[in-house]
């Protein structure tokens, strides 16, 4: 009898010693958001975008300032070079430049169009609220991805104006990215899925170096993001974060 | 849209490769097509600008083909998608050139079919009342000229001369009947094949390739398709009601003569 009870205070001690070691959902959640947003970075991307009618490649410089701004600076291929893209809260504006000369707001269903015809539509880009103001979080276990342990996150809205009703979110449990991530509409059909291929060191936290996003409503082969290079030592003059600055 | 010629406009679309597509034209005059679906959103321009703006260079999104005649013949259109298809399509791949005839696209097949019947069952009805109709007047005529019968048979007329004369009147009749109404026909329908029924509050909101008029077609089947009520059912029922010449009997002829 006292072998018993021994052995169900020592279960109960492991299974509590376990939930202590495991962080609540939204303090996975609040991790990520630290570790992906920057007050201020500068990155120079190369979007490989595997189509129907085959591969393209469109470089960019791209300035960011927290989720809120954002400026995008396409640089090739020859027929994207000069093309501009803003982004000020949730308001987004292309430039289109010369001989079209045109800024264009992009709202209502030129949201959903896609950008440079990748994976990701406007609507992707323009989202800025960090997940831990979207979403309830919940750990429904851990699971490796690539060899790395991961905690399984089951994300629900709490907001109703959302691109993604539910998201399934595995979180690295050391670097806290979100190594792969499925993203779900309201009635559980799977729309995006998105996969950290490689990742590097910035100062004293990981980011994504290679990431491939799917979109399961197209038959292409999804797109591969890669950052180049990342710099968060950067002076951004205010200026650069205007509708001027798109024409420049 | 309140636009003038050699103004700049902007085409928005979405290019072959799924991005934007952002292009400027210049204005060099309107053109109304007939159709509302295409009077609604459709541009003319040059199709290597238009490729350039949908990056599509030497591409196209869809073709579409027209008989020598321009007019659409079902059996023609399937026979050729079916060939098409066989040599060129591929179910299990969405983006493998796939020809779909006007009937294959909006569910049109059905309409077309529905169109057909209702035609059909027009014509029937309005054959079978004029038929009805003629061959009552040729029976009534036949019954109303008792007396002139009785006569012609009394003055020593044969039975059988009567009844040719009677039908030999009738196809008389019957042709010159005919041919006034078939005249009178075909220059009403000439009137709706030149000037047609404008039905384009129907299609406001449709994206088929409709004309927005109705017209009417003289074809070779419009010269004699009037002639069968016309001719055939005056002359059934003159040879019905002159059958009763030969129940005649000349012994009673002058007591039916003297009633």
């Amino acid at each position: 009898m006292r072998r018993i009870i021994f052995s169900v205070i020592n279960i109960l001690f492991i299974s509590i010693t376990i939930s202590a070691q495991t962080p609540s959902g939204s303090d996975i959640l609040k991790q990520v958001d630290k570790n992906l947003i920057f007050d201020k970075a500068e990155t120079v991307t190369t979007m490989i975008i595997h189509g129907r009618s085959g591969t393209r490649t469109v470089k960019s410089i791209n300035w960011i300032e927290g989720k809120e701004k954002a400026f995008v600076e396409y640089t090739d291929p020859a027929r994207e070079r000069g093309q501009k893209m803003l982004k000020l809260g949730d308001q987004l504006w292309n430039y289109i430049p010369e001989p079209t000369d045109r800024i264009i707001t992009i709202s209502g269903h030129l949201l959903r169009q896609s950008v440079m015809g990748s994976d990701m539509s406007y609507e992707d880009i323009t989202e800025n609220r960090k997940l831990i103001d979207m979403y309830n979080a919940k750990v429904t276990g851990s699971e490796k991805i690539n060899g790395r342990d991961c905690y399984v996150l089951e994300l629900t809205a709490k907001v109703d104006d959302i691109n993604y009703y539910s998201r399934k979110v595995w979180v690295d449990k050391e670097r806290w990215l979100p190594l792969k991530e499925e993203r779900y509409a309201k009635g559980g059909k799977p729309l995006k899925k998105i996969e950290i291929l490689d990742v590097f060191r910035v100062e004293n936290r990981w980011y994504p170096r290679k990431v491939l996003y799917k979109d399961l409503l197209q038959n292409g082969g999804g797109t591969e993001y890669v950052v180049e290079s990342l710099n968060t030592h950067v002076n951004i003059p205010e200026s650069q974060f205007t509708k001027a600055a798109l024409k420049k | 849209m309140g636009v003038g010629l050699n103004d700049k406009v902007t085409l928005l679309s979405t290019a072959s490769t799924g991005g934007m597509a952002v292009q400027n034209f210049t204005i060099s005059g309107t053109v109304e097509f007939g159709m509302t679906a295409m009077d609604r959103g459709a541009i003319i321009a040059d199709i290597a600008d238009i490729q350039y703006a949908l990056e599509m260079v030497d591409g196209a999104g869809e073709i579409l083909g027209f008989s020598k005649n321009l007019f659409y013949n079902s059996k023609e259109a399937d026979k050729y998608a079916l060939e098409f298809n066989k040599r060129f399509s591929r179910p299990e791949d969405k983006y493998s050139p796939i020809m779909l005839t006007l009937e294959d696209q909006n569910g049109l097949r059905e309409y077309i079919h529905y169109l057909d019947v209702v035609v059909l069952f027009i014509i029937g009805v309005f054959l079978f009342a004029m038929s009805a109709v003629l061959l009552n007047a040729g029976l009534m005529s036949g019954i109303r000229r008792y007396g002139e019968v009785g006569i012609r048979l009394a003055l020593g007329e044969s039975k059988n001369q009567i009844y040719k004369t009677l039908i030999y009147e009738s196809v008389l009749i019957g042709l010159i009947g005919s041919v006034i109404g078939t005249l009178i026909g075909l220059l009403v329908s000439l009137y709706f094949q030149n000037v047609g029924i404008d039905v384009s509050g129907q299609f406001r909101n449709s994206t088929l390739m409709v004309s927005n008029l109705i017209r009417a077609r003289i074809n070779f089947p419009s010269f004699y398709i009037g002639f069968i009520p016309g001719l055939i059912a005056t002359i059934t029922g003159t040879a019905l009601s002159g059958i009763q010449i030969f129940r005649r009997q000349t012994a009673s002829l002058f007591k039916e003569l003297e009633s």
